[in-house]
């Protein structure tokens, strides 16, 4: 290539003058003076500037600029969720690259994504009833399905009728999707499909591993450990640990759902029992030989009616690594919807505040197996306090017509007057799925994705924003109800670093960013289509010859999606009744 | 009054509010004291202070910008460039990167803004080839480099 510019640090004004031969130009502004003028530029046109030789390219791609230009377009609550395990443990704290930051948060906004899919052809569909398919009446709410899990470059993946769980690695740059293990998730008596895959949420720089749970038909656990780094490009198969215990007392009801965040499992049963329980840290406990789970507390229904969704976090502000505190405490907040006369829901949520000992974990992992009647008697002295309820005071009455206008956002002015208003929720007609973390929750229904905040300082809930949908639902009505459930979307997810909530439809999938919602962002969604049959799409056992057979022929919808910093992944399914294979779906944002 | 004496030795007369409106002069006459000797401009011609000259005259009474200002740097967008402004800073190219260089010279950072801004403006919507043309720059990328510079910003399109 060729250079005419002298290297960069004789790069004065005056040496630049024979750039141009005229008066003064732009040459003999000092980097500085354009750093000033580029700060007024948006993104597009930077793109521009950078093609125009190597001098503008140098100062187009200045990372202070781009710092400042993030600080300007996007909100910087985005920096949190980059919080995430450094990618190259040699040098924990690389410096942040603000053109990269700028761009990950510009392309969620936008929704500029590489996509890519894999479709699954080797199983096949026993008859078994669709998870989603409510039937009229029922009092209780499905629990959303749990089969599609992202934990850092991969993706867990189970099947509803198949005892196996799949590995895949996302796609980077070059490579497409991967199936790099499937793993048998029970053995013996417990042999078969899992009930769910729940991740383990801790990241940071104490994670050396990334952990998934898998739970059995009759409540066994299963922990399965994956590498930190996935293998190169060449390795077809990874070193996968598996740890499986047998919960206390014996195999129980089968568990419903789950949380696992550290050292802290948390499992919901299906008579609505929650167990807390103390999961060692696989790194000391390597073997493969069954033992026994601590468990630290058992919480039993105070209502009738078990919680829609839960959600775990450290309750730590302290940014060492957990293992190096005395304790450790965890947030698990409960999100529940409660029916409300008639044939409606609202939700309510309540928080509790789990104080977990930190023994020495290998003396716990050594004592379960040497002595578990000894450990059964001693269990290890958890503490778990209820901290907050919220609940919804004074929902509308339901004499008011059905569509008068309830909390500040159907008229469009946003969540900023909520003052006098905030205990005034509608109740939900048609409810779809729920999803929550520490701080807010929300719940799919009557069109829209309804935003609650639980302020640490109230009894009730916050109306934040109510975000529409952007595709038409059928409206709920009274005498089609059986199948507008099927119009409300099942799958979201809240995540909580990011602030973002993904939700499932049948045409792709959409992005609500909540750290933007109300006055100052969009309140619409970014809708991101499914992926087309493009270059990434493979198919999985057939070979070359199968992709003829994609496309818009299926029938089917986006029933799960999980997402992170930069991605988004979802599990699509046929239409109950329709045939068809599965896909995993990847929409990578980091592009 | 304070007296100020330009490149090409000619000397302005101005009032110290209007130039003041410079912290490099605010500064020299806070280091220097009451004086009756004139300040040299090494750096600024005469037709070039002139023009500057008439900014400040027409902005002394302007508020002082906030001493914090990195943030509201950062927050400033490419059109609010009021009307007299506008009409100023409305000459050709060379006479604009002279006040450019003025501004930063004398230190003036809201004219300095108004410039940058003009300058931001031109080269917003354009092509680099369209840019290369606007300030005479001559393209030493190679067509291998060009492509990937372009695969790389390919989020940054306009869609």
């Amino acid at each position: 290539m060729k250079r005419s510019a002298p290297p960069s640090t004789e790069e004065r004004p005056t040496k630049r003058a024979h750039i141009s031969s005229k008066g003064t130009s732009l040459s003999h502004l000092s980097d500085e003076v354009i750093l000033h003028i580029l700060a007024h530029l948006d993104a597009t046109s930077l793109a521009q500037v950078q093609l125009v030789n190597t001098h503008c390219l140098r100062i187009a791609r200045d990372n202070q600029l781009w710092k400042s230009l993030f600080l300007r377009d996007h909100p910087p609550s985005h920096l949190r969720s980059l919080s995430r395990p450094a990618k190259d443990s040699h040098h924990p704290h690389p410096p942040l690259d603000w053109r990269w930051v700028y761009r990950l948060s510009q392309n969620w906004a936008t929704g500029f994504t590489r996509s890519s899919s894999l479709t699954f052809v080797s199983l096949q569909h026993s008859v078994v009833p669709h998870p989603h398919s409510v039937s009229d009446g029922i009092k209780t709410l499905p629990f959303a399905q749990s089969r599609l899990q992202l934990l850092g470059p991969y993706i867990a993946l189970s099947h509803r009728s198949s005892p196996t769980a799949r590995i895949l690695l996302l796609p980077t740059q070059g490579t497409p999707i991967r199936l790099v293990g499937e793993i048998q998730l029970f053995s013996g008596s417990d042999e078969g499909p899992g009930t769910c895959l729940v991740p383990d949420t801790a990241t940071g720089e104490g994670v050396a591993e990334w952990r998934f749970a898998a739970f059995s038909q009759r409540g066994s656990i299963a922990v399965f450990s994956l590498p930190l780094h996935p293998p190169s490009d060449g390795a077809s198969s990874i070193g996968i640990k598996t740890h499986s215990w047998i919960p206390p007392g014996g195999v129980a009801r089968q568990i419903k759902t789950a949380v696992f965040h550290s050292q802290l499992l948390v499992t919901l049963s299906s008579n609505f029992t929650l167990h807390l329980y103390h999961v060692p840290p696989s790194a000391v406990s390597g073997t493969r030989e069954v033992q026994q789970l601590n468990l630290v507390h058992s919480l039993y229904s105070f209502s009738s009616f078990p919680p829609a969704a839960l959600s775990l976090s450290s309750a730590q502000r302290s940014k060492n690594p957990p293992q190096k505190l005395p304790e450790e405490k965890f947030k698990l907040t409960l999100h529940h919807l409660l029916p409300a006369y008639p044939a409606h829901w609202v939700p309510t949520s309540h928080q509790f505040l789990i104080t977990l000992p930190s023994l020495p974990s290998h003396s716990m992992a050594s004592n379960s197996v040497l002595s578990p009647s000894a450990n059964r008697s001693q269990p290890p002295k958890g503490d778990i306090v209820p901290s907050q309820s919220w609940t919804v005071s004074n929902w509308l009455p339901s004499a008011l017509p059905e569509d008068s206008p309830v909390g500040s956002d159907e008229d469009g002015t946003g969540p900023g007057d909520e003052v006098g208003k905030e205990t005034r929720v509608r109740k939900l007609r048609g409810v779809g799925g729920v999803a929550g973390d520490g701080k807010v929750v929300a719940v799919l229904g009557d069109g829209a994705v309804n935003v609650y905040r639980l302020p640490p300082r109230s009894v009730h809930l916050l109306h934040a924003s109510s975000l529409p949908l952007p595709i038409p639902l059928q409206p709920p009505s009274a005498t089609t109800n059986s199948t507008s459930t099927r119009a409300i979307p099942q799958a979201l997810t809240v995540h909580a670093q990011t602030g973002r909530c993904i939700v499932a439809t049948e045409s792709g999938v959409v992005v609500y960013d909540l750290s933007v919602g109300g006055k100052r962002g969009r309140r619409e969604g970014v809708m991101l289509p499914l992926p087309s049959g493009g270059v990434h799409d493979t198919k999985l056992g057939e070979g070359s010859a199968a992709s003829s057979s994609k496309g818009q022929s299926r029938r089917g919808t986006v029933c799960e999606v999980r997402t992170d910093q930069s991605r988004i992944v979802g599990l699509w399914e046929p239409n109950a009744g329709e045939s068809g294979e599965e896909s995993v779906m990847v929409w990578d944002f980091d592009c | 009054m304070v007296t100020l004496t330009t490149s090409d030795n000619e000397t302005f007369t101005v009032d110290k509010k209007v130039a003041e409106k410079s912290v490099l002069i605010k500064n020299m006459l806070e280091d220097v004291g009451e004086s009756d000797q004139a300040i040299p401009l090494p750096n600024v011609t005469a037709s070039v202070l002139k023009k500057v000259l008439e900014w400040c005259e027409h902005h002394k009474d302007d508020p002082a910008p906030p001493e914090n200002e990195d943030k509201d740097d950062t927050r400033k967008r490419t059109t609010d460039i009021s009307e007299w402004d506008q009409k100023f800073i409305a000459v050709d190219q060379e006479m604009l990167f002279e006040i450019i260089l003025a501004a930063n010279y004398l230190d003036i950072k809201a004219l300095l803004d108004v410039g940058c801004k003009t300058v931001a403006n031109m080269i917003k919507g354009k092509s680099p080839e369209e840019i290369r043309k606007l300030f005479n720059i001559v393209n030493d990328f190679t067509p291998e480099e060009e492509a990937q510079i372009k695969k790389e910003n390919e989020w940054a399109e306009d869609r």
